[in-house]
């Protein structure tokens, strides 16, 4: 494996996911393995976060900006990478250029590290995990998995009249078991807070597992997002009032609830 | 003409479909010996279990599986039976379902696992506890038991559960609690409406939260209770004369009431956010 295939898989093998060759590669490479360090740094800075204050938009632009000169610079490694492999020998030249820029993308690292740090005083918002999550999504840091590879065609192809009439059986049953036991709650669950980085794994997890459920895991996320994100409200108006404090144990409850049920690899 | 035709070809379709669906079936019954409250686990990821007294002192569990895609998994240790549906490789909802029939002793404790459910259980005195993710759940007919119950989206009934405790949380189901009684009875749900219709009988503590959903009480005018209702941004509405009584909390009249009726022998908090509390009389 080469420091440009590696480059390309940076967002999976933050996620956790390593083959062995990416893994050989990073016992062998310090340039990708700091590289790597220093993303979970990044990673784990964000996760330390508590205090009260929204950062100001500034932060924000700076990690923006800062996020989006890194993809240019992988942008460029990646061109000379490709034109490392198309050359039989590649000249020093290309060498000491790409050992300019990883130096350079390392700086830019340290730079957005810092800037985490900057956020260390202040207590972010559900709003603002959201748009740091979003962030770090645009820039590749965070990918969803890709959907499973559809299986191949069935040699029972005879028979395939069967499969829309049963689909079509089946839908009328459950449309008709289902009739009359439409979860409540507001149906505007895509207004409710969004899921955290944590979150988002989580989802991620189920969806791999089943994936017809994990739009059912999110929206009741949602939900106890909101409840939790109200309670805490209700605590901090009145610290001393025991039923705000019940309440919060209650949301945080629910959230256990979802949590120990996406685990429960008993279940999809 | 030709219409004729045409819908006489589309019966004879579906007829074939369902025969075939019919025929995939497979029942199978297991039956375990066991001793006084025994402990009965099902874990069914898709499909119904229900649950129900037996005569003996015998777990008898009735199966019927619809494809080869899933396997029974039943062992017994002492008085402990499991039974797992084994998913094979390709199995989704469908042709991972199977249907579960269970007979227990009445005194057995009882855990039921199921995402889709539907997940009942009646005539119980042991513990019975059931997890499902958007199985709905139906509980009757229950003495003296420990019900315990988490969905996330799954409505709750429960009814007639008498000298109980009741701890149900949910997500977004609605719970509905007919002529429970008990020492302690909670419900939490996020976004769930709530609603009890019962005499809250006597020494209980009861307690029924909601982020967004609705709770609806409602109660005859001899229930004997000390209740307390408060919705932060939501309405509270109270049919009854109630005695004041103090609160360590700001009464905001239409967003919060507390008082006592009769000989205040049991504890009532009704709590929601936003959603809209009504304390109603039958």
């Amino acid at each position: 494996m080469t420091c440009a295939e590696m480059e390309h898989v940076l967002p999976e093998i933050m996620e956790g996911v390593r083959t062995a060759d990416q893994e050989a590669h990073l016992q062998n490479c310090r340039e990708c393995s700091g590289i790597l360090a220093d993303l979970d740094e990044i990673r784990q800075r964000a996760r330390s976060l508590h205090a009260s204050e929204e950062p100001s938009s500034r932060v924000w632009e700076s990690i923006s900006t800062t996020l989006g000169e890194w993809r240019s610079e992988t942008d460029v490694i990646a061109e000379q990478a490709r034109e490392l492999q198309a050359s039989e020998e590649p000249s020093p030249r290309v060498w000491d250029s790409i050992q300019a820029t990883l130096n350079e993308w390392r700086s830019e690292m340290n730079e957005i590290s810092a800037e985490a740090g900057v956020l260390a005083d202040s207590e972010p918002s559900p709003r603002v995990w959201n748009s740091l999550e979003i962030e770090l999504r645009k820039a590749g840091l965070i990918r969803r998995p890709e959907p499973p590879v559809a299986s191949g065609r069935s040699s029972g192809w005879r028979w395939a009249w069967l499969a829309p009439v049963a689909a079509a059986l089946l839908v009328v049953g459950v449309t008709l078991s289902q009739r009359g036991h439409a979860p409540q709650g507001p149906a505007s669950v895509a207004t409710l807070p969004m899921a955290s980085l944590e979150d988002q794994k989580m989802l991620d997890a189920v969806a791999l597992r089943a994936p017809s459920m994990r739009a059912v895991y999110e929206n009741n996320l949602r939900r106890v997002n909101a409840y939790i994100r109200d309670a805490e409200q209700s605590v901090k108006n009145d610290p001393t009032d025991p039923e705000a404090q019940e309440s919060l144990v209650n949301a945080y409850e629910q959230k256990s609830m979802v949590y120990e049920m996406a685990l429960d690899r008993s279940l999809p | 003409m030709e219409n004729r035709l045409r819908a006489a070809r589309i019966t004879g379709v579906l007829i074939i479909a369902a025969v075939l669906m019919v025929a995939a079936e497979t029942r199978k019954e297991y039956h375990f010996p066991v001793g006084a409250k025994a402990s009965v686990s099902v874990t069914n990821p898709y499909g119904p279990i229900s649950v129900k007294p037996a005569t003996g002192n015998e777990v008898v569990v009735t199966a019927i599986t619809h494809t080869d895609k899933v396997e029974i998994d039943q062992s017994q240790s002492g008085d402990r039976v499991d039974i797992l549906s084994h998913l094979l490789a390709g199995a989704d909802s469908q042709s991972g379902r199977v249907d579960y029939e269970i007979q227990v002793p009445s005194d057995a404790n009882v855990t039921l696992h199921s995402s889709t459910g539907p997940m009942r259980a009646e005539k119980l005195q042991g513990d019975v506890n059931l997890e499902g993710t958007t199985a709905v759940v139906e509980v009757r007919d229950l003495n003296n038991a420990h019900v315990h119950v988490r969905t996330m989206e799954g409505p709750v009934t429960l009814t007639n559960v008498r000298d109980a405790h009741v701890d149900i949380t949910s997500v977004s189901g609605s719970v509905v609690l007919t002529d429970v009684t008990g020492r302690f009875v909670q419900v939490n749900s996020a976004s769930g409406a709530i609603r009890y219709d019962g005499d809250f009988g006597t020494g209980g503590e009861y307690l029924l939260t909601s982020h967004s959903g609705d709770i609806d009480a409602v109660a005859p005018g001899y229930a004997s209770v000390d209740v307390t209702a408060r919705s932060v941004t939501g309405q509270v509405e109270n049919d009854f004369p109630l005695q004041p009584k103090h609160t360590p909390f700001t009464v905001k009249v239409g967003s919060a009431f507390s008082g006592t009726m009769g000989k205040a022998a049991s504890s009532v908090r009704l709590l929601s956010f936003s959603g809209k509390i009504h304390f109603r009389k039958r």
